[in-house]
């Protein structure tokens, strides 16, 4: 009996102890559950819009600051996101794969509690791609969105955070004909930017890390709408203090590129020369290299940068691109061409005080004496890049001219 | 005796390596960023040089008595009351150190993987898996760590690896730094990581051959180290020294950021917390070891299974004393500094009896 016993009881033990593994997961939420936020926009709403808001995270009579937020979270319809291409179903033109929800809020975290309190799923940021924020908040408050942002375990440092010219709200309600999905648009794009040369790779992440740096300053990708559908991408919105103080022209981030060295090369640049009429040239490599001194007591920069390139476009012009030496002259034009706007661009960021090429980091590596002398906060550096000597030389080497000969 | 000493050169480094490569991984390259800024990496292999010292004085002596472990001859050398004392500190220093390592567990583990579930389920289960696993001999204890250690290695080495492509040079200048005060205490912050390599003392009277101590320690401790560096060399050249010390766990910041072909293969944080889990386990289960050890030590009995049971509340309470995170590393700093002057001070103290003992001896012949 005894033995019957302890046998029915080395079965039954195990198998309970086993049955407690097969519970599950604590934190075991299906992907039908879950509202995903792929993209965000964020701008500011004026201060009268207080009284509309929820009181989710305080009440009316609470003390707080005068400026509001509003933003915008596109979120994916659970089974509408289309996987793979499509197959041509009559829903797809009718039926949103995203669903967008506009919310106001005092600060970021308040504003995603205030839509938390309207939606029904938990909403959850893993699968958050793209943040668009207005110029405003950029010249305004980055701290709030840089604190909540880092704060979060949910938010990757892979995030493309970009600066929008008017509303950023647009972007989450623009149907692009080339994705479904309009912030995978957007993230593509910006993807594709970088891998053919046309944008740094300047994610979240590198925005943090520039922003902490006492001998950098941040910048981030700034966009634009165009005919309510098409994104172009509008030149770097760049920061001072932790505030955007500028913006620069599109071809600009080439020259920024140029300076950094960032491979692969990716604008074409148009212009008239002397004698040869019209050229375009295209750069498909770019490579710098940065060297400083300390000349009487000032921080000097002086930067080779060297292009290779293949002629794009020629027209207009009395003689034709068919020699050497015609490249050559080719060659000088283009350089004393870019050297203007390299120069202009440095100048214009020594004027706003933004040291977007992180050239006080070139100085605190290979000059630490000096540095650890003069530079005390992250402010000391900006105030003194205004007056730094940057000298660049630039050299352009022509390989190709494509499948016409002259 | 020689059905014993099973334990290879390899195979204690392995258990040295594993038991250092631990729940300070994630953390580790701040507190390097705060001490040393750009030059952290250095003070990273000052850390390492100064540990390996610390590990040489116990275990050149701990060689010179190759069967028994440390808490028997030191009975011998300095007297039975003081070599209970003194096993009795060693013993809740790692009862507390295995309790601080849990809940530092269970807060990553409830802040990234688990936020519904409660902390203390986390730990329990932990020190659990733990308890049971101490049951086993030494034999045992030192091929589950053999066996973890190149799934360890190997992820955290890709994961460095990965990351390595997109770092700035810029941001590891000036490599070296005046050795001011902070550099200092940086570089013995580092050191109390490598403190579990006391357990060199369980595995010496197991080993094949026990002369060669200080050498699998040596070649333990610089693994381990060169894991270290690397991980303070990738975070603070991708991040740069400013960001790094933003971050509460930078190392985890580097694998959610590291990416395979433009985004191919991202979130590699999943993967890493699942082996860093692997590796918090095999580092609690050393201490845990000697915690239920030191223990049967004190008690005089036969083996550790007994104690290994009644270990386990304890270590859970300590695990739950800290009231938040910051507390939690406070206290881990502050055991840090204890354990570090009793690491050093009962080798020397055990040496010179020793050498007072043999001249004595010298002179009476």
């Amino acid at each position: 009996m005894n033995k019957l016993l302890r046998k029915i009881g080395s079965v039954l033990l195990p198998a309970a102890v086993i049955s407690l593994f097969l519970a599950g997961c604590w934190d075991q939420v299906e992907i039908e559950d879950r509202a995903l936020v792929l993209g965000l926009s964020i701008d500011t709403a004026p201060p009268e819009k207080a009284a509309e808001e929820e009181q989710v995270t305080h009440l009316k009579n609470t003390e707080m600051p005068k400026e509001m937020i509003s933003i915008t979270a596109q979120i994916a319809v659970p089974g509408r996101v289309p996987l793979g291409p499509g197959s041509g179903g009559s829903q797809d033109g009718k039926i949103s794969p995203v669903w967008v929800v506009t919310v106001l809020g005092h600060s970021l975290d308040d504003a995603m509690n205030n839509l938390q309190q309207q939606i029904a799923d938990p909403r959850y940021l893993v699968h958050l791609r793209v943040i668009v924020i207005s110029q405003d908040i950029a010249r305004g408050r980055m701290d709030d969105l840089d604190d909540y942002l880092r704060r979060n375990p949910e938010v990757r440092r892979r995030t493309w955070l970009l600066v929008s010219e008017g509303r950023a709200s647009q972007f989450m309600d623009v149907k692009p004909p080339l994705q479904r999905v309009p912030t995978l648009y957007v993230l593509s794009m910006m993807e594709k930017a970088v891998t053919s040369g046309k944008f740094p790779p300047d994610y979240i992440g590198t925005y943090w890390s520039a922003d902490s740096k006492w001998g950098q300053s941040a910048y981030l990708p700034y966009v634009a709408l165009r005919n309510k559908e098409n994104i172009l991408i509008n030149g770097l919105a760049y920061f001072s203090q932790g505030k955007m103080i500028n913006t620069t022209q599109p071809l600009e981030i080439g020259a920024f590129m140029a300076v950094e060295g960032m491979d692969p090369g990716g604008y074409s640049t148009l212009f008239k020369t002397k004698e040869l009429g019209m050229v375009m040239t295209k750069i498909n490599e770019r490579y710098t290299k940065a060297r400083s001194f300390i000349r009487d007591g000032k921080p000097v920069l002086s930067f080779d940068i060297n292009f290779e390139g293949d002629l794009d476009e020629h027209y207009n012009g009395k003689k034709p691109a068919d020699s050497t030496a015609r490249l050559h002259e080719i060659e000088r034009e283009f350089e004393r061409n870019a050297k203007g706007v390299i120069g202009r661009l440095i100048r214009q960021t020594q004027k706003d005080h933004a040291d977007i090429f992180g050239m006080g980091e070139i100085i605190r590596a290979h000059h630490p004496e000096y540095w650890r002398q003069h530079i005390h906060n992250k402010s000391d550096w900006e105030e003194l890049y205004g007056s730094i000597t940057v000298d660049f030389n630039l050299t352009l080497h022509l390989r190709r001219v494509g499948l016409k000969k002259t | 005796m020689n059905d014993s000493r099973q334990i290879t050169t390899l195979r204690a480094a392995a258990v040295i390596s594993s038991t250092i490569i631990g729940v300070g991984l994630l953390s580790f390259p701040r507190y390097m960023a705060v001490a040393g800024n750009s030059a952290g990496p250095f003070v990273a292999l000052t850390g390492v040089l100064v540990s390996f010292f610390s590990f040489w004085l116990l275990a050149s002596l701990c060689r010179r008595f190759s069967t028994e472990s440390l808490f028997v001859f030191s009975r011998r050398l300095i007297g039975r009351p003081l070599a209970m004392f003194f096993t009795l500190i060693i013993w809740l220093i790692f009862m507390t150190l295995t309790g601080l390592t849990a809940r530092q567990f269970g807060d990553v583990a409830t802040s990234v993987l688990f936020n519904k579930t409660p902390i203390e389920a986390t730990i329990f289960l932990m020190l659990l898996i733990c308890q049971l696993s101490a049951r086993r001999n030494i034999i045992k204890f030192s091929y589950i760590h053999f066996f973890y250690l190149p799934l360890i290695i190997g992820s955290v080495l890709v994961t460095i690896l990965i990351s390595l492509r997109n770092v700035d040079l810029l941001n590891l200048q000036p490599v070296l730094t005046a050795p001011t005060a902070s550099f200092w205490k940086g570089a013995l912050e580092a050191s109390y990581l490598f403190q579990s390599s006391f357990v060199i003392t369980l595995l010496i009277p197991f080993m094949k051959l026990p002369k060669q101590a200080v050498r699998a320690g040596a070649i333990g401790i610089f693994v381990s180290g060169a894991v270290y560096w690397l991980i303070a060399l990738a975070c603070i050249g991708l991040f740069g020294a400013e960001e790094t010390k933003l971050l509460i766990y930078p190392t985890l910041e580097t694998a959610r950021s590291a990416a395979i072909g433009e985004g191919f293969l991202e979130r590699l944080d999943a993967l890493f917390i699942v082996i860093w889990v692997i590796s918090v386990y095999t580092s609690i289960y050393t201490t845990y070891y000697l915690a239920s050890y030191l223990l049967q030590n004190l008690l005089g009995l036969r083996d550790q299974r007994m104690t290994s049971s009644a270990v386990l509340p304890f270590v859970f309470v300590i695990a739950l004393l800290p009231e938040n995170v910051f507390e939690t590393y406070t206290w881990s700093l502050m055991l840090g500094n204890v354990s570090m002057l009793l690491l050093l001070g009962y080798p020397m103290l055990l040496w010179a009896v020793y050498w007072l003992r043999r001249s004595g001896k010298r002179g009476l012949s």
